[in-house]
């Protein structure tokens, strides 16, 4: 599993780790049931806060993305697989946009479009406050 | 036929170093193959030629203290000198030469070297302790009244011990190495980006069943001394027998586990392997990375054998036979770890070891 953050970038540190464990998942690197490491030591491998690290997997389980138990670490949910699929599908329509000579900028709009017309993206995520035994 | 140490083409070799390789070898084939076979031969027909003088059944085994507890067939000397002797120094005469089969890993290296030493002194302890328990038993009208030879395996540890050093340093000091052919290529990282690669050392299916069977065995041995009954006398001896035995089973369980699973962690400081009971930890700092490599790995072949494996000049976390990181430090030792997914994790070796050099 490869993280990777770069600290010039204007996303806040914690939405680029979330990034990269979302990245991992799309590929299909990152399996359902997989633990992410502890977030003491993604902290002391990319030299940031722990908390930040926290913060990260915070929004990965509000996405539904990954479990936080104590104890047992962040478990991978079975949402994993569905992402890595929808990766896939996405990848198919890149391609055949790409085909039809229609760029990135265009199909990223038409998206949107379908994303407002469905009444996705209207609702704010779900945002639970951080759990006692997470915040330690 | 004899196996002789294979290498990969050695087309950027100088003269000197070809000829220094040649010599190498030519000694190493001597001290850690012909010799060996020489003296297991010359014990074997010793042996065999006492045969008719040994007493039958002959003491085959003594106690840790006084005379011998275990009795087979004089023959036993004869098929036991074999076997081990030939067997063990054809199998340590593979291993050294199929240790080298990636150029970074040393055409020639002190792994071979102490391969060889280990081998002819060992050669030499099977003979003596052969040889010795024999001696003592000749033309007795029992074997019973063989005399105790803890002495005589003591002297033997030690002439295993003297050879090795002896062959150890009669072979040349050589270190030979190429540049690995396919180091990896750092990852492409933007001066202000940060990565962490995460792994796991996991232990083959075979590495499970042998020490599960150990496990067995041991618990069953265990669970057998708990049977005997105890007279009151005994009671002392018989507890600490016990709670010796226990010890030695949670011990080897303890260590079987900490030995297997660990937790790899590659970020800009360098490479961390922490068991998953949280020790043993082995690190490789990214200042003493020279270059690395993502390659396969033959635990037996390179290392001997599976688990946290250690010659001179050369370490290997190997738990199965695979894809693994093997990396060359600044000072020419090998550090190697079978993991998963090995061209990222050597990749981003390659670029923290780049980054602190730079």
């Amino acid at each position: 599993m490869l993280l990777s953050v770069d600290a010039a970038s204007e996303r806040p540190i914690y939405a680029q780790i979330a990034d990269a464990v979302r990245r991992g998942v799309a590929r299909g690197e990152i399996l359902a049931g997989d633990r992410l490491p502890p977030a003491s030591e993604v902290a002391h491998g990319l030299d940031v806060n722990k908390h930040t690290v926290l913060h990260a997997y915070q929004v990965l389980r509000d996405e539904g993305l990954i479990d936080l138990r104590r104890g047992r670490g962040a478990a991978v949910t079975k949402l994993a697989p569905e992402i890595a699929a929808l990766h896939r599908e996405v990848e198919a329509l890149v391609a055949r946009s790409a085909s039809l000579g229609i760029g990135s900028r265009a199909l990223a709009s038409l998206v949107a479009s379908a994303s407002v017309q469905s009444g996705i993206g209207s609702t704010p995520p779900r945002r639970n406050p951080l759990p006692k035994e997470h915040a330690r | 036929m004899i196996p002789a140490p294979s290498s990969p083409e050695p087309r950027r070799l100088t003269a000197e170093q070809r000829e220094a390789l040649a010599r190498a070898k030519r000694i190493a084939l001597w001290i850690g193959l012909i010799l060996p076979l020489a003296v297991i031969t010359a014990s074997t027909i010793v042996l065999a030629v006492w045969l008719p003088r040994m007493p039958d059944p002959a003491a085959t085994h003594w106690g840790a203290v006084g005379g011998p507890d275990g009795f087979g067939a004089p023959a036993t000397y004869v098929w036991l000198n074999v076997g081990l002797g030939y067997g063990l120094t054809l199998m340590m005469w593979a291993m050294a030469s199929l240790s080298s089969p990636k150029r970074s890993a040393g055409l020639w290296s002190p792994h071979q070297r102490f391969l060889v030493a280990v081998t002819a002194g060992f050669a030499v302890f099977t003979s003596i302790n052969n040889v010795a328990s024999a001696a003592v038993q000749l033309d007795l009208e029992d074997a019973h009244l063989a005399p105790a030879i803890g002495g005589l395996m003591l002297i033997s540890f030690g002439v295993w011990a003297i050879v090795s050093i002896a062959a150890w340093f009669a072979q040349p000091r050589l270190d030979l190495r190429l540049d690995p052919e396919n180091p990896a290529d750092p990852l492409p990282l933007a001066g202000s980006e940060r990565a962490v690669w995460f792994g796991e050392v996991r232990p083959s299916k075979v590495y499970l069943w042998v020490v599960g069977g150990g496990v067995v065995v041991v618990t069953a041995a265990t669970v057998m001394v708990f049977l005997v009954p105890v007279a009151p006398e005994e009671l002392w001896t018989m507890a600490i027998t016990r709670v010796l035995m226990v010890a030695v089973m949670v011990l080897i369980v303890v260590l079987c586990v900490a030995g297997a699973w660990f937790k790899v962690r590659i970020d800009a400081s360098g490479l961390e392997a922490r068991s998953v009971i949280g020790w043993p930890t082995f690190r490789l700092p990214a200042s003493d990375v020279q270059h690395v490599e993502a390659a396969q790995i033959n635990p037996f072949a390179e290392f001997g054998g599976w688990g946290l494996r250690w010659t001179p000049g050369r370490f290997g976390l190997v738990m199965r036979t695979g894809e693994g990181i093997l990396a060359t430090r600044t000072d020419g030792r090998l550090f190697a770890v079978t993991v998963d997914d090995s061209v990222r994790a050597a990749a981003m070796l390659s670029s923290a070891a780049r980054r602190v050099q730079e």
